[in-house]
């Protein structure tokens, strides 16, 4: 209970009577000191009265409107306060979390009851730009008679999680169906030296004898040999597509950042069965990464590691011959006949907003005068490398380099969209010829644009030719395609689909609503570990 | 006319006073009278006048005037500060009952201003209580020394004040539970090698 000066004032006018008192030394002053001092332990007690009351009778709620949200999202908090008439006045403030930030001015997190009222509520809009959980603190209420003022924790104190941007939910599997594509263990159809016994069989002249089983042979009066399954690995070649046109997406959910996550998990299946792993990074002008197959723990550890700094590429300004570019610099390729987009072209990533870090990293691409890319200019020219630099349709040229110079035709898995499908196509075909087998895994521009779900319709329409060249490629012998996409998104237009399909009636007969099957198959993990796709 | 007819008249005169000398808090926060102020009131301006004639007239208007401006404690001090002005000697003599009338009109004046509502026996019998408690004391101590009698109204008030204060503390939890630690009882301080 603190008072206000107007209280500080009354004291200093009871004190002064006092001191009167003495001064024309007439008793009869102290009359006064003693009535204004009883009026001023009246009023105290009068608002301690009244706050207990007021604490009886108060209910305050601080609800806010989503619980889990993703950073840089805006959402709101709701106050509500609900109690009997008071004579108080009454000024509630909202205790949002320290990493927040209120986007509804300072002033919006208090909210003010007048005495007598008896409800009022107030909405808070804000940001959470730190990913966590965040426990907003109590409201605080100050109640306040005009002579005395007392300040209260009232209120829950809810808690809201915050997720860092990235892939939620990841879909991977051909028409809406998922499929797992992890390794797990894998049949060699070889047999030799191993662990796992394959058959018992009579012996053959030309057969070692010692792989004679001679308690088999002894129970069964023939000499017999037993076989063992051949222990082998299977060698590994991530091919990740990292052009501009992979950037497309909001921050944080784009197509590489999707297809990212997958080959994480696919490097993390290959560590757990010793198989040999190699990265090849394509970007608009070559190969930016190329790590050689191995098993070394080290390895896996540096190819995730490079998976995580994977950006996309920028596409080169048109005006890219103003500056002389640096070595290794992105700048000097051509205009790429990939951003046209056969699917459905020109509305592409350009339309999102970029981020901060973006802005940046364009800034220094062009080579800008300010005292921000004067300084770091250099380092980043020094680190936007290619080990590999290739003319002319690079991810062509760099699957046909790269898979050239193994000895082992090893399972190559190639990440990508479906950007430019003639190249694509001529892709798959090189990795084929020049490799074992393909897995192919594209992520559909329609489901990564801003805005692309506005008009579903249309958007199903081009989520069926995307679905065509994600079936051509799987028809191919040895090639398996499959789509990586946001499973939300895929979700929509698949819905929108089948009620198109539903509401016009043999209009839509030829189109595939969800490839095999309408609906997504539901149960599995989209990326589940340890089953086998390996064909 | 009803006591709830008054409140309003004197609220919308006062509102408007208020709006005019630029004190609306003031002016608000007297707007609404108990009927025992309202008779207390001129009550004292007619005590001074019959006491103390023209002069007496006059200083209670000025009263009345405080207590309409600046409240209540304003009143009774300049209140209290007249009425030792216009008395003809430093004592309290012949005018006993003159006095007693107009501490009375001062005494109505105090309770009026703390009750709100008619139905606050409470805080009528705190007042009335505490005020005659204090009073006594006051009387006491001050037939020995005016000073001491001075010091003793001050201390006591000022005591009873925290008092209340510390007690609304405790009775709404607002005090924190601090568990005062000392070295000596940490499980971790070193123990003695003897």
């Amino acid at each position: 209970m603190r008072p206000t000066r107007r209280t500080w004032g009354v004291g200093l006018l009871a004190l002064s009577t006092a001191v009167l008192a003495v001064v024309v030394s007439h008793p009869l002053l102290l009359g006064a000191t003693v009535m204004i001092g009883v009026w001023i332990l009246v009023r105290q007690y009068r608002f301690y009265q009244e706050l207990s009351r007021m604490c009886r009778t108060l209910t305050f709620e601080q609800t806010p409107e989503r619980s889990v949200l993703r950073t840089g999202e805006t959402t709101t908090v709701t106050v509500r306060a609900a109690l009997e008439p008071s004579q108080l006045a009454l000024t509630f403030t909202a205790g949002l979390p320290t990493a927040t930030v209120n986007q509804s001015g300072p002033s919006s997190t208090v909210l003010e009851l007048e005495p007598e009222s008896t409800a009022g509520s107030k909405t808070i809009r804000f940001e959470c730009p730190v990913a966590g959980r965040h426990q907003f603190d109590r409201a605080t209420v100050t109640a306040t008679d005009g002579w005395f003022r007392e300040t209260l924790d009232v209120g829950p104190a809810p808690t809201i999680t915050v997720d860092a941007r990235g892939p939620r939910e990841v879909h991977v599997g051909s028409g809406g169906d998922r499929v797992s594509i992890v390794q797990g263990q894998h049949s060699s159809d070889q047999s030799g030296s191993g662990l796992t016994p394959a058959e018992l069989r009579e012996y053959v002249p030309g057969d070692n004898t010692d792989r004679i089983d001679w308690k088999a042979t002894a129970r069964l009066a023939t000499p017999h040999i037993r076989t063992y399954e051949a222990n082998t690995d299977r060698p590994t070649i991530l091919v990740v597509d990292h052009r501009s046109t992979l950037d497309t997406g909001p921050a944080g959910e784009t197509k590489l950042d999707y297809l990212r996550d997958v080959a994480l998990s696919i490097v993390a299946s290959a560590r757990q069965l010793d198989d040999p792993v190699g990265l090849v990074a394509v970007g608009n002008s070559g190969i930016t990464v190329q790590t050689d197959l191995t098993t070394d723990l080290t390895q896996y550890r540096r190819i995730r590691q490079q998976l995580f700094d994977l950006e996309a590429t920028i596409e080169s300004p048109p005006d890219h011959g103003r500056r002389k570019p640096g070595p290794g610099t992105d700048t000097s390729e051509p205009p790429r006949s990939t951003t046209q987009t056969p699917v459905e072209g020109p509305r592409r990533w350009k339309n999102a907003p970029p981020t901060r870090a973006r802005v940046a990293v364009r800034k220094l691409e062009h080579g800008d005068r300010d005292v921000f890319s004067r300084t770091l200019g250099p380092f980043y020219r020094q680190r936007q490398t290619y080990q590999t630099r290739l003319e002319s349709e690079p991810l062509r040229s760099a699957l046909r380099t790269t898979l050239r110079t193994q000895q082992r035709k090893p399972w190559t898995i190639l990440f990508t969209d479906d950007s430019d499908p003639v190249a694509l196509r001529e892709a798959v075909q090189i990795a084929r010829t020049n490799g074992s087998y393909v897995l192919v895994l594209i992520t559909p521009s329609v489901l990564f644009e801003p805005g692309s779900l506005a008009t579903v319709e249309e958007s199903y329409d081009r989520y069926v030719a995307f679905e065509e060249l994600r079936r051509d490629l799987d028809r191919l012998e040895g090639v398996t395609a499959l789509e990586v996409a946001p499973r939300e998104q895929l979700a929509t237009v698949l819905a929108a689909g089948h009620t198109h399909s539903t509401a016009m009636p043999g209009s839509r007969s030829d189109k595939p609503t969800g490839g095999r099957s309408d609906e997504p198959t539901e149960g599995r993990s989209d990326i589940p570990t340890g089953a086998d796709s390996n064909g | 006319m009803s006591q709830r007819k008054v409140v309003l008249i004197y609220r919308q005169e006062l509102i408007l006073m208020g709006e005019k000398l630029n004190l609306p808090d003031i002016a608000l926060e007297t707007a609404t009278y108990h009927w025992m102020e309202l008779v207390a009131v001129p009550g004292i301006c007619l005590c001074f006048g019959l006491v103390f004639g023209p002069l007496g007239i006059v200083a209670g208007a000025v009263v009345a005037g405080m207590w309409a401006l600046f409240g209540v404690p304003y009143a009774l001090a300049l209140g209290h500060v007249f009425l030792v002005a216009l008395l003809p000697g430093t004592g309290i003599g012949s005018e006993i009952v003159a006095i007693g009338i107009i501490e009375l009109g001062f005494g109505t004046l105090l309770l009026g201003s703390l009750l709100r509502r008619s139905a606050e026996l409470t805080i009528g019998f705190v007042a009335i209580g505490s005020l005659i408690a204090l009073g006594g004391l006051v009387w006491a101590v001050q037939s020995r020394s005016l000073g001491l009698g001075a010091g003793v109204t001050v201390v006591v008030l000022a005591v009873a004040s925290y008092g209340i204060h510390r007690y609304e503390l405790v009775a709404l939890g607002l005090v924190s539970e601090t568990v005062a630690q000392s070295p000596s009882n940490s499980p971790t301080s070193p123990r003695d090698p003897k």
